[in-house]
């Protein structure tokens, strides 16, 4: 039996909408530690792994695993029910047919209630290590979907390159060329600190990335503020939205190899 | 008699079918016989001692009618009669002067007596031990003809009767000797079987037939058999086997025992299938042509065949199949070219049924289910479309050349 009640309805439903645009069904699967999902896409090149920590909800009861697989469509225009600042509660049975979503205003004068039909889906999981990233870049999650909105119209992909000098995005395309440059810029000052750039890097790296995916997941921009971009050579990009006390939303992109186009 | 239709339906003495109805009429008829008359074309040169006589047909051993004459032999039965849906009656009229009477027969059947070899009326008793000791037949022993007949089947039999005919029995046991060993011993003649004797007497018999098969028999079995597909037409006949023969003329040319036994007269038959015959016969190039040899060689065969398939039994016919392989006749070139025929024969179907539009119907219950299947899978696919995000659909067009699967990053769970 899971129980999970979420304070902002909000949070779910950013997350939701931004997962949406890359896979189309996915498993959400509850164990008392809370609520996560993997999946890849249709290509099995990018793949999205969330988690809920049980911490974000209160309260939150799960008392086996269970996978509430769902289509992700679907579960959107359920979600386009609740207001932002609505409360939500997720009920779902131990073997469930259906998730029950129940979205209370916050004064409590209206409530609505929707079931949900659950699907079977087969789904591969692929255990992801922690990994030491040569590069790690801390920044604005808008200015990263700018960025990447600005050379999509450039080219189909671009090339990252973290040096000491900075961070590079360059994109070459039919039209012509582009290239942002970003440096380290830390400052304390509270007004300016959302524009911070935080740049860790261990080892110059140079990856090429499609694009077309990387806007994909800006969609996933107004979970969070900041966006942590890590960089190995040879393994996949992270993307990485921080949603508090320990639940993250990650996109890893696969990286174009020996196809400079 | 006047020949008008009045006149024939108000005849005194109509039979049969007609006295219920007659019964009403001013005339006063005569009982009805018991059973209708049939009509016999029977032989010049039979006696007026020939008799109309039950024995075992030596293909089925079932009784049979045959007629004997003392002196001059055994004749069958071949019932030539229309083919039903073409009715037909007998208007029978006397020639004599003084009285002139008429009468009709319902059944426009007739029986014609033709000569049959006393020899296979008796093939059953004298290879039947032959056949059950199979190879090792120089151990039967030689046996009197009297013996012989005994062993044949004695129920509805008028073997008896007819043996006591000192001709008849004289005229049976000659024709033994035509395809037996035999030992004189004292003044009675014994008999053994001999197959290669057996075998030559079929093949003579068959060469005899095979001289003059009638139109008919030549083209289905001869010429059609022989008849290689052609090459430059779609349309190649479709072909019968020799193998056909057994049935076509026993149905025609049965020995009936009761009138129940209905038959249409193997001319009738044949002339039919002749017909269709000619339609397929056009004027065509064939793939392969046989030669006079091998043609010659298929009519013997479907001349045996006939004989075989008439007048001896499955297992004696066996039997003398095996003998032939050992005989001066050999059927491998005929065989060979069968084959070949075969062959083209496959070839020319399979080429057909590619482009054969006139099979389409029998391919329709497949094609729906098969359409069936298509559009509940499109259906589906709809369906998942449907829920399917707009980004989900736009990434499947990512140009995604180069990027390697995640599953080659991380290990599967």
């Amino acid at each position: 039996m899971l129980e999970a009640r979420l304070e902002q309805a909000d949070l779910i439903k950013k997350v939701v909408d931004s997962i949406k645009d890359l896979v189309q069904d996915c498993n959400f699967d509850c164990n008392d530690s809370g609520i996560a999902l993997q999946a890849m896409d249709n290509s099995h090149v990018a793949l999205v792994s969330m988690m809920l920590k049980a911490e974000a909800f209160s309260p939150y009861r799960c008392d086996r695993n269970i996978a509430l697989g769902v289509n992700l469509t679907s579960l959107t225009k359920v979600l386009r029910a609740a207001q932002s600042d609505d409360i939500l509660t997720l009920k779902a049975e131990d073997t469930p047919d259906v998730v029950n979503l129940q979205f209370e205003t916050s004064t409590n004068d209206r409530i609505s209630e929707y079931d949900l039909k659950l699907m079977d889906i087969d789904q591969e999981h692929l255990g992801i290590p922690e990994t030491e990233y040569a590069a790690a870049i801390t920044m604005s999650s808008t200015e990263f979907r700018r960025i990447c909105t600005d050379l999509a119209a450039m080219s189909e992909s671009v090339s990252i390159d973290a040096s000491k000098d900075g961070i590079k995005f360059s994109a070459n395309g039919d039209i012509g060329s582009g290239s942002v440059t970003l440096r380290n810029n830390t400052t304390l000052d509270d007004k300016s600190k959302k524009d911070n750039v935080e740049i860790n890097l261990s080892e110059p790296v140079s990856l090429t990335f499609s694009l077309k995916y990387l806007v994909n997941f800006c969609k996933a921009t107004s979970v969070s503020s900041t966006v942590t971009i890590s960089l190995s050579n040879e393994v996949p990009l992270l993307v990485s939205y921080d949603l508090g006390s320990g639940s993250y939303l990650r996109f890893y992109l696969a990286p174009k190899i020996g196809d400079e186009e | 008699m006047p020949r008008t239709r009045t006149a024939k339906a108000a005849a005194p003495s109509s039979p049969t079918a007609e006295t219920p109805k007659a019964s009403s009429s001013k005339y006063t008829l005569e009982a009805t016989t018991t059973a209708s008359p049939k009509l016999f074309v029977l032989p010049k040169a039979a006696s007026k001692e020939a008799k109309i006589v039950t024995l075992p047909n030596p293909r089925t051993a079932k009784p049979s009618r045959y007629l004997v004459c003392p002196q001059t032999g055994f004749y069958e039965f071949t019932k030539i009669a229309a083919p039903k849906s073409v009715p037909r009656s007998w208007l029978i009229e006397t020639t004599s002067d003084s009285q002139r009477s008429g009468q009709t027969i319902s059944n426009a059947e007739f029986f014609i007596a033709s000569p049959l070899d006393p020899v296979f009326l008796l093939l059953p008793s004298l290879a039947d031990s032959s056949i059950a000791k199979g190879s090792d037949d120089k151990k039967k022993l030689f046996l009197s003809g009297d013996d012989y007949f005994d062993q044949l089947p004695t129920e509805y039999s008028h073997l008896e009767e007819i043996l006591q005919w000192t001709e008849s029995k004289t005229v049976l046991e000659k024709r033994m000797a035509a395809i037996c060993d035999t030992v004189d011993a004292g003044d009675e003649t014994m008999f053994r079987i001999n197959r290669e004797k057996l075998v030559s007497l079929c093949l003579s018999k068959a060469r005899t037939l095979s001289g003059s098969l009638p139109i008919s028999v030549e083209k289905q079995f001869v010429a059609k058999a022989l008849q290689a597909p052609v090459v430059n037409q779609r349309r190649a006949p479709v072909q019968k086997s020799a193998s056909t023969l057994s049935e076509a003329p026993d149905s025609g040319t049965s020995t009936p025992l009761t009138e129940t036994l209905e038959s249409q007269s193997s001319a009738a038959t044949i002339e039919t299938a002749a017909t269709s015959v000619d339609q397929d016969t056009v004027e065509v190039e064939e793939a392969i042509k046989p030669t006079e040899d091998v043609v010659e060689l298929q009519r013997l065969r479907v001349a045996l065949d006939f004989i075989c398939d008439r007048y001896i039994s499955p297992a004696v016919t066996q039997w003398v199949k095996e003998g032939l392989a050992s005989s001066n006749v050999q059927f491998s070139a005929l065989d060979e070219y069968l084959a070949k025929v075969a062959e083209l024969r496959a070839e020319a179907l399979a080429a057909r049924s590619l482009g054969d539009y006139s099979r389409k119907h029998m391919r329709d219950e497949d094609d729906d289910d098969a359409r069936e299947q298509k559009k509940r899978k499109m259906e589906e696919e709809k369906r998942r479309k449907q829920n399917q995000s707009r980004g989900v659909r736009d990434l499947k067009k990512v140009n995604t050349t180069g990027m390697m699967k995640l599953s080659s990053f991380f290990q599967k769970k």
